[in-house]
């Protein structure tokens, strides 16, 4: 258990910059990640945290101690790699004991905490096999293994999802979630799939181009996102365009909404975002075939222009005037290309997005 | 990884040309020594199949001492020519630049015949040559027979050194092929989990290597066992290389004795198939983990 | 402190096996070096002009053994290319068996074998002739073609070849535009290898050969032996040369003529360039 502090990052490859001013800090026994399209400098993070690659500017303490020209074996900062890097020629058992191995532990101990550890990740029965004779799912415990064995300080989980296929990732998270939480270890978690990171971490640090966009629960990354990109990368969202007329309240294309509450500080150059699932559609039909007016007050008239059944969710394109926008509803949805439908949102569900 | 495909007839097709000259040349030819190495020698006149060629053989003082100076003399050129070899790769390896000049210069030898390496040896080594010269220079020897006679003698140091010459850089060059493959980021790994440089050496280097040093060392080995020109021309009298040694027998005027030749000719053989069923029987285990991590 | 150490310890076991050849060089364009000198005490080319004389024996020599080897290139080429297709495409009943075969000329000595077959080429009368030496220097190289071919058809498979077929490439065109640049790097290794092997050849050809047919380094023998260390050396120096040439030779041409002609080769010698 041990707490991470980056102070100010730089990294340049081939004079172009890959990580920009960083800083981050990770609580003791606190799981975070950090989440980004691949190549937005996450894996260059960890492997400057492992001490694998050298930051050009800025510093890095573990626990408090600054880990500046400390070589990556002495940091105790220690990767599982997203392609296992595994030992061909050694033994599952082998492979998890190299870490001991190398801090010389006497052979008695060493036996003794594999045959625990292989038990800690239900491997009791894999020690003998190799590499090349275990599946994907198990390469990646004894990767994880032969890091934990060790007791890190910080452990740094590189994708650790991404060679899965679904089943086994749902796995898998659960299985590093338990490990997580019964050891208390400061876990960073670099992953490019939002969902990976909004259910293991208590923070999530989101990064495009080498910055450190946002960093925050995931409700807040989620509901309150600082940034059109940010609320990009959680999902699909729409921009609702709005005017602030003389009389305080605030007119957007699917409702005027009283300038309070969510939106008592929304300034002109703001975003209004509204994510598919906030929107409601409904639909009255007075008898004649006309659409009436629902009982939900504040909605505004548009028209179906495309239906998408994607299962358990239905997605629909609805115009209204000139804006076209995304909503979702659970099931089938009991709309049809062409009708007309009401649309309304909730004032909690608008997001405001500088 | 591809599916290997199964065909009934296509690969025996394309295997034909090569197999009709290696059953034409090699295997008839291995076959004819052994026959003839038991004595069966129809054309002049030999129909007794007999071990006692093999028993005289291995009965006469100097087939015995050619054999032993045939397998220390490979055995000792091979393992100096594998140590070296294998540092080289490793201090190479180890740099940040990869020394391309370096790297074709050593590829040199490799193209270099025995028997220009047996001169070479000669050059240098002789009681005349370039280090005997320096000895004089540097005030360590008088004169050209102060030197240690290396050449053609009984301990076949010339030999040795013409095989170190021309099997280090083989070696060198396979091993360091292998090494170059095995990923950084393996290396990264065990960093990370603690290993200092000469950890990475013993647990990673090494281990991932031995298969491909082991290989090298025995073509190397049966190589120099085998061969003809280097003891012929850097070689002592007294004892004499096998090859040589089965030669002498060959050439001998009386036909009658070719089936010594043929005799001696197939222990040189029987002694490196014993190395190659030693190879893999060491390394049936690596098989299964070289598929994949 | 460690890193530069360990680069003196490179550079010096390096040198002490690239300096040796600086013997050559010096050998072959000294008249006179008596003993204790360091240095040559008279430089000429008495020794490389004997061997460049018109109509010399050198000369014939060297074009007798360029040819051979020339021969014994093209037609291991031809037998390996296929043999290491099988081996390394397909899986049939003897594989392993014929793959022991097809390496152990690697392990068994050449001695053993030449006088082995060497009564029966007696009889067939290939002793003494081009052919025979030619046949006998096909076995000891036949290892290097059918590895280097029978690795390059594992990595490569055979899908190119089979998208050429779907798209209407016949089999000898499928062979000639697809197949043979995939494989072209491995063709110069090997061609290389083989070329270097069978022109370095002196015990075969000389007991094939019978003294009849008369190669560069049968020539060279008789001077290493005796000690005359100007001609040893100078028909080493043209015999490292010609190798050279023959391997930048070899190289150049079929990379010229395949990035000419071939998209395919050109990206896989990018790939492969280092």
């Amino acid at each position: 258990m041990k707490e991470v502090l980056l102070q100010n990052i730089n990294k340049f490859y081939d004079g172009e910059e890959t990580i920009k001013n960083l800083t981050l800090k990770v609580e003791k026994g606190e799981m975070i990640s950090l989440l980004g399209p691949s190549g937005c400098g996450k894996t260059t993070t960890l492997k400057i945290i492992a001490g694998l690659v050298e930051a050009d500017q800025g510093k890095i303490f573990i626990d408090g101690k600054s880990m500046d020209h400390l070589p990556t074996q002495k940091r105790g900062a220690v990767i599982v790699f997203q392609d296992h890097r595994l030992f061909p020629h050694m033994t599952v058992g082998a492979n998890i004991e190299f870490g001991l191995r190398m801090k010389r532990v006497p052979k008695s101990i060493r036996r003794k905490k594999v045959q625990e550890m292989l038990q800690f990740v239900g491997l009791e029965k894999q020690g003998g096999k190799f590499p090349g004779q275990i599946s994907g799912g198990q390469k990646q415990r004894v990767a994880i293994a032969r890091g934990l064995i060790v007791d890190p300080a910080v452990l740094l989980l590189d994708e650790p999802f991404s060679n899965l296929d679904q089943r086994l990732k749902e796995e898998m998270r659960s299985f590093i979630v338990d490990i997580q939480r019964k050891l208390k270890i400061t876990t960073i978690l670099v992953t490019h799939d939002k969902e990976d990171a909004l259910i293991t971490s208590s923070k999530i640090g989101v990064m495009f181009d080498g910055e450190l966009k946002q960093y925050g629960t995931p409700e807040e990354l989620y509901e309150a996102p600082n940034s059109l990109a940010v609320a990009r990368f959680f999902g699909e969202i729409n921009e609702i365009p709005y005017k602030t007329i003389d009389d305080g309240k605030i007119h957007t294309a699917i409702g005027i909404y009283e300038k309070d509450g969510r939106l008592a500080e929304l300034e002109e150059t703001d975003k209004l975002l509204l994510r598919p699932e906030a929107i409601f559609l409904s639909k009255e039909d007075d008898g004649s075939g006309n659409t009436i007016r629902s009982e939900i007050g504040n909605s505004v008239l548009g028209k179906v222009n495309h239906r998408t059944f994607a299962g358990e969710k239905t997605y629909y394109e609805v115009d209204i005037d000139s804006l076209r926008i995304r909503g979702s509803v659970i099931g089938k949805g009991a709309f049809q290309t062409g009708e007309s439908v009401f649309v309304h949102a909730a004032k909690e569900s608008l997001i405001v997005c500088k | 990884m591809f599916q290997l495909k199964k065909s009934s007839i296509k690969p025996y097709i394309y295997l034909l040309p090569v197999m009709s000259i290696l059953i034409f040349v090699f295997t008839l030819g291995l076959g004819i020594s052994i026959l003839q190495s038991l004595g069966y020698h129809p054309g002049i006149g030999l129909y007794e199949v007999t071990l006692d060629y093999y028993r005289e053989v291995f009965q006469s003082a100097g087939f015995f001492s050619g054999l032993i100076f045939s397998l220390r003399v490979s055995m000792i050129s091979t393992v100096i020519a594998a140590v070296i070899g294998v540092s080289l790769a490793y201090l190479l390896v180890m740099q940040k630049k990869d020394y391309r000049g370096l790297q074709a210069l050593l590829k040199l030898p490799i193209i270099v015949p025995h028997l220009v390496a047996a001169f070479l040896i000669f050059t240098l080594f002789s009681q005349s040559g370039m280090i005997a010269r320096l000895g004089v220079l540097l005030g360590i020897i008088e004169e050209s027979r102060d030197f240690p006679a290396l050449i053609f003698d009984s301990q076949g140091i010339g030999i040795i050194l013409a095989y170190v010459w021309k099997g280090t850089p083989f070696i060198f060059l396979i091993v360091y092929q292998v090494l170059r493959s095995i990923e950084q980021d393996m290396v990264e790994a065990a960093r990370n989990l603690g290993a200092r440089g000469s950890d990475v050496f013993f647990w990673i280097f090494l281990p991932l290597s031995l298969p491909s040093v082991f290989s090298t060392f025995i073509i190397l080995f049966a190589f120099s066992f085998g061969s003809y020109e280097i003891p012929f021309l850097l070689g002592p009298t007294t004892p004499r290389a096998l090859p040589v040694l089965a030669y002498i027998e060959y050439t001998n005027p009386d036909w009658t004795n070719r089936p010594y030749a043929m005799a001696m000719n197939m222990v040189l053989a029987g002694i490196s198939v014993m190395l190659v069923w030693l190879y893999h029987w060491v390394f049936k285990r690596y098989q299964h983990h070289r598929k994949g991590r | 402190m460690e890193r530069s150490l360990s680069r003196i310890l490179l550079i010096i076991l390096s040198l002490s096996l690239i300096l040796p050849l600086l013997m050559i060089l010096m050998w072959s364009v000294t008249v006179s070096w008596p003993f204790p000198e360091i240095f040559p005490r008279e430089l000429g080319l008495r020794g490389l002009r004997t061997i460049f004389q018109p109509g010399s024996r050198a000369l014939d020599s060297l074009i007798t053994s360029i040819r051979i080897s020339v021969f014994v290139t093209i037609l291991t080429l031809a037998i390996t290319i296929p043999g290491g297709k099988a081996l390394g495409l397909y899986e049939f009943p003897g594989k392993g068996f014929i793959k022991i075969i097809v390496l152990a000329p690697l392990i068994v000595s050449p001695v053993a074998i030449g006088m082995g077959i060497h009564g029966t080429f007696i009889r067939l009368g290939l002793t003494n002739t081009e052919l025979g030496v030619i046949l006998i220097h096909i076995v000891p190289v036949i290892p290097y073609g059918i590895r280097i071919f029978t690795n390059i058809f594992e990595l490569v498979g055979d899908q190119l070849e089979e998208q050429g077929k779907v798209l209407g490439a016949g089999s000898f065109q499928t062979f000639m535009h697809i197949t043979l640049p995939t494989i072209m790097p491995g063709i110069i290794s090997a061609g290389s290898m083989i070329f270097i092997i069978s022109f370095s050849q002196y015990f075969l050809t000389f007991l094939i050969g019978g003294g009849s047919v008369q190669t560069f380094p049968l020539l060279m023998v008789p001077y290493i032996q005796s000690g005359d260390r100007m001609m040893a050396a100078s028909y080493s120096l043209v015999f490292i040369v010609v190798a050279l040439l023959a391997l930048l030779g070899i190289e150049k041409m079929l990379r010229l003529y395949y990035s000419k002609n071939s998209g395919i080769a050109g990206v896989f010698y990018t790939k492969n360039s280092d």
